[in-house]
């Protein structure tokens, strides 16, 4: 229904198109009036035509200065000046859209588009263009439009005269002065748009409350975003706080030097990562002005990946001063790249009594990575504990107990580690240590270490993504398993092609198809594709289950042409163990003599046990006298050990000791 | 949108010498196309290191310190924050490094304090980036420091960075050069071109002193014929092309706009862009098409008084 006033809108309107009809854009139709109205369309395209010919050029020339200012003050981060600016620039570009359209509509009636497209705005109350109040408060309030994304524009479409909310305030009319207008808008139209506008109202409030509600959630995971950033800079902050009590009597009052130190010993220990050395090193640099050797070492740790220019921050060391023991420590890094081994335990030697923490760091992380475990202890020992440093103290004071067969000192380290690592070191030192506890067999199934990886994993019903927790869980469940638990449960948990073909490999041996679960062995063990870990399993599976030495023997051959690493050791270990069980002493001596000669090449104590029963196996072969040299040669087999430690060595080590004594000492 | 149509693109048989200096463009452009390529490809690898960018922006910080008078307040405080230990503004800073001559000239020289390895290594690159300029098509033929001689002047107008910057160029000189060559022949078009082009490197020499990055391209010139089309003709309505984003008939195709308008528009794009862009990024290459277009003003309204000195009653077309 139209309202009062816009029956009087008609009636003037009436009244003016009678008298100007069509220059006017009104006219009649025979006795029935009609407000020939602009199209929709056309007042569209007038306003992007205003848009690209007059308000872009001239806003943007106008409002230029501001924007260099603006971006100045962006790059600056000098907010106060940023939004001065952006503020100004809002209200330049207001007024030329504001002067624009009031002074083309006071003066022609129309904007450049508006002519183009043959539109004129009339004013309902008088003749000629509207008053420059009308047009300004039109202009105003079509700009106020703009700020509701000129949703208010849709009343085009609705409004029975065609007039938005700008038009209604100034009281003006958009007319054509083409030969045809457009119509008032019909039901289904003026419905339609109105269902347009309705929804569009809705669908803005509910995606508002939508985008509120995920601001808030991403404003949580901001907070968790911030709080993992902080980790990351505590990281950072981790060197600050460990500086705190950092007892360094060298550099106290250097802070900076001190702080650089820190950081060194903490990336030594893998308890912080590059980005934080090189923050460290970075200030050290901006606050010192120039370097000194530690500077320039810790530039070649954080430049690692870089091997020219690395090499040039260590070239730089020495050249500062070729006495420190920071060139000393540049030498080692060279020499790790060359994997001269020796030459860097000879340094570090050299660098026993060094006071620098990340020398000592480092000094421990080569000796375990050698076996070299005295050494490794003895760098430990010096090692006073700052707070910051006692994960990786903790975890390679049990390594070092073991790998010196002091099992009960590494198994108690491990305990009072357990409750002060963090989960992540946790579970990796228990995954070690299980595993190690593994390889001396089942019996070691229930010790602390394999319970506490399996209380870890146990907690988290995710998948196990590591690959060495992985073979660890398994070689414990293998030890651990009732008849009625299955292998194949196992896949569930664990998703990686070698680890499954392991499992298949041991369910196979479970149902007694020996043949087969050997073949997938083999495949695993010869698999260039797979990881070394679950090939080197397959191997200690295939040894461990030979009924005879015809199937040890490939091992054997395998092993024997493959260069020394630990795996090496470690499966030369099995091997012997085979054929000790097998009472293939022949073959049992020949791999014994090749573990003795590499132990005694590293200058390594040979586990006490092993050494027993090599000579036992040389004193079954045959070798007797062979075996009395090793006997004599080794101290610590002085005490005879009577007990009977394999089902192979029937009358003892004892009786054989006993029996070579007295056989070749009278000689 | 609104763009200049005018003849559109004019037949070799009425333009044959717009024709000819598209052919020119063309056939520099062939040239140079994988030497510019391959020389984009090494400054693109020297600038994604961030070793090399973030050392270069420490040190033009340091260099901006220490001659604080050579330098905008802009800088000088950007640099004052670098220096501080800022990451990212030195990364900001090692960018606009490149446009600095007299820093790149001296700096691996320089005795900056700090990390002497990273000195040396970027002092290097530095160098290294120099004998890629020295075979780099925009250093060769543009107009830079290094390359001010008389043909670089001429050359640069011929020489484009890319495929895109090349076809924009040829499609306004076509449409521009092919609509004044039918009405006032292929000598004033050449003139026009290489004169505009000559004035605008000029005036981008005039607004910040000859710099090491180089000036290239035809835009200068192009604009000088664009000014030179839209003074002669600025009354008269020029035939354009329009697209109103509206997807019906009636709102695209063609309409005839006063030359002066095209002007209008393209002069207030450059001003803006001129006053609006901050130099260490890049806004002095607008002063080479403000140059053009200067020129081609020049030389329209010399032509209209001409005109007039001999009673023609108006330029139509």
């Amino acid at each position: 229904m139209p309202t009062n006033r816009d029956m009087v809108i008609e009636d003037l309107t009436l009244v003016r198109v009678q008298q100007t009809r069509m220059e006017d854009g009104l006219g009649v139709d025979g006795t029935r009036p009609y407000l020939r109205m602009a199209s929709p369309l056309d007042r569209l395209a007038a306003t992007i035509l205003d848009l690209f010919l007059f308000i872009l050029p001239v806003s943007t020339v106008l409002v230029a200065p501001l924007k260099r200012h603006m971006i100045q003050a962006l790059i600056l981060q000098n907010e106060a000046d940023f939004y001065l600016f952006t503020g100004l620039l809002l209200l330049i570009v207001s007024l030329v859209i504001v002067i624009y359209q009031t002074m083309m509509i006071w003066l022609w009636g129309a904007t450049i588009g508006k002519m183009f497209w043959r539109l004129r705005v009339k004013g309902l109350w008088k003749e000629g263009n509207p008053s420059i109040g009308s047009a300004f408060l039109r202009a105003l309030f079509w700009l106020l439009d703009c700020l509701f994304l000129f949703l208010p524009h849709l009343a085009i479409f609705a409004n029975e005269k065609r007039r938005p909310f700008h038009d209604r305030v100034a009281d003006t009319v958009v007319v054509t002065i083409k030969q045809h207008g457009v119509s008032s808008p019909g039901l289904v139209e003026a419905s339609f748009v109105r269902g347009v506008v309705a929804a569009l109202a809705v669908f803005t409030v509910t995606s508002m409350s939508i985008t509120s509600i995920e601001s808030y959630i991403e404003s949580k995971n901001d907070e968790f975003l911030l709080d993992s950033m902080e980790d990351e800079g505590t990281l950072c902050k981790a060197v600050g706080k460990a500086s705190e009590d950092w007892l360094d009597g060298a550099h106290e009052g250097d802070e900076l030097a001190t702080r650089l130190k820190v950081a060194m010993a903490l990336f030594a220990s893998g308890d912080v990562a590059v980005t934080c050395l090189r923050a460290e090193v970075d200030l050290y640099f901006s606050r010192k002005g120039s370097g000194d050797p530690l500077s320039y070492l810790a530039q070649s740790f954080v430049y690692a990946d870089n091997a020219d220019l690395s090499d040039r921050y260590l070239d730089r060391v020495c050249e500062m001063d070729d006495q420190s023991d920071a060139c000393k420590m540049s030498h080692v890094i060279s020499f790790w790249a060359e994997n001269r081994w020796e030459d860097i335990d000879q340094l570090f030697q050299d660098m026993r009594d060094t006071p620098e923490r990340y020398i000592l760091v480092w000094a421990v992380r080569h000796f375990v990575r050698r076996e070299n475990y005295p050494m490794a202890q003895a760098f430990l020992d010096r090692l006073d504990p700052p707070r910051a440093l006692g994960s990786f103290i903790g975890v390679n004071r049990v390594k070092t107990y073991w790998g010196l067969h002091r099992r009960e000192e590494a198994r108690a380290a491990a305990a009072v580690a357990f409750d002060t690592l963090s989960s992540f070191d946790r579970v990796e030192l228990a995954n070690w240590l299980c595993s190690e506890e593994l390889n001396l067999g089942c019996t070691q199934a229930r010790q602390a270490s394999c319970r506490e990886l399996n209380r870890s994993l146990n907690a988290s019903k995710d998948l196990l993504t590591d690959r060495k927790t992985a073979l660890t869980y398994i070689r414990h469940f293998a030890c651990i398993k009732s008849k009625k638990d299955k292998f194949e449960n196992l896949k569930r948990r664990i998703h990686f092609a070698e680890a499954n073909q392991l499992l298949d490999a041991l369910a196979l041996h479970d149902h007694q198809q020996m043949p087969k679960s050997r073949q997938l062995l083999w495949q695993l063990a010869k698999g260039n594709e797979f990881s070394d870990d679950y090939r080197e399993e397959a191997r200690s599976y295939l040894a461990k289950w030979a009924t005879n030495a015809r199937e040890l023997n490939p091992l054997y051959q395998e092993w024997q042409e493959e260069p020394l690493h630990t795996r090496w050791r470690q499966r030369g270990q099995n091997l012997f163990d085979q054929y000790f069980r097998l009472k293939n002493f022949k073959m049992a001596w020949v791999v014994g003599q090749i573990i003795v000669h590499d132990q005694s090449v590293r200058k390594r104590e040979l586990d006490r046990e092993t050494l027993e029963d090599v000579i036992v196996a040389g004193f079954r072969a045959g070798k007797k006298k062979q075996a009395y040299q090793l006997l004599i040669n080794e101290k610590g087999i002085s005490s005879p050990i009577s007990l009977m430690r394999s089902p192979a060595s029937e009358d003892g080590f004892s009786a054989v000791m006993k029996e070579l004594r007295e056989e070749f000492s009278q000689k | 949108m609104i763009l200049p149509y005018l003849s559109g693109i004019v037949r070799f048989s009425r333009a044959p010498v717009t024709w000819l200096l598209v052919a020119i463009n063309a056939f520099i452009m062939v040239v140079t196309y994988s030497d510019l390529m391959r020389s984009d490809r090494l400054l693109d690898e020297a600038f994604r290191d961030d070793y090399f960018v973030s050392n270069q922006g420490r040190f033009y910080a340091e260099f901006i310190e220490d001659n604080q008078k050579l330098y905008s307040p802009f800088l000088r405080k950007l640099a004052s924050i670098s220096v501080h230990g800022d990451q990212e503004k030195s990364r900001l800073l090692g960018n606009m490094a490149l446009r600095n001559e007299k820093f790149l000239l001296e700096g691996p020289s320089y005795p900056f304090s700090g990390d002497q390895v990273a000195r040396l290594w970027w002092a290097e690159k530095v160098e290294q980036f120099k004998k890629v300029q020295a075979h780099h098509p925009s250093f060769v033929w543009g107009l830079n420091i290094d390359h001010l001689g008389p043909f670089n002047w001429i050359s640069y107008q011929f020489v484009h960075s890319g495929f895109l910057h090349f076809i924009f160029n040829m499609a306004f000189l076509l449409i521009f050069g092919g609509f004044l060559e039918i009405h006032w022949g292929g000598l004033l078009v050449l003139l026009v071109y290489l004169g505009s082009g000559v004035v605008g490197a000029a005036t981008f020499i005039l607004a910040n002193g000859a710099s090491l990055a180089p000036l290239i391209g035809a835009s200068a010139a192009i604009s000088g014929l664009m000014a030179v089309v839209c003074v002669l003709y600025w009354r008269t309505g020029v035939k354009c092309l329009y697209w109103l984003f509206i997807p019906l008939k009636g709102y695209s195709g063609f309409i005839h706009l006063p030359a002066g308008i095209i002007f209008f528009l393209w002069l207030a794009a450059d001003l803006a862009g001129y006053f609006g862009t901050l130099d260490e990024l890049g806004g002095i290459a607008h002063a080479a098409h403000l140059g053009g277009q200067a020129s081609g003003v020049i030389v329209g309204a010399s032509l209209l008084l001409i005109e007039k000195a001999r009673g023609d009653k108006a330029i139509t077309l």
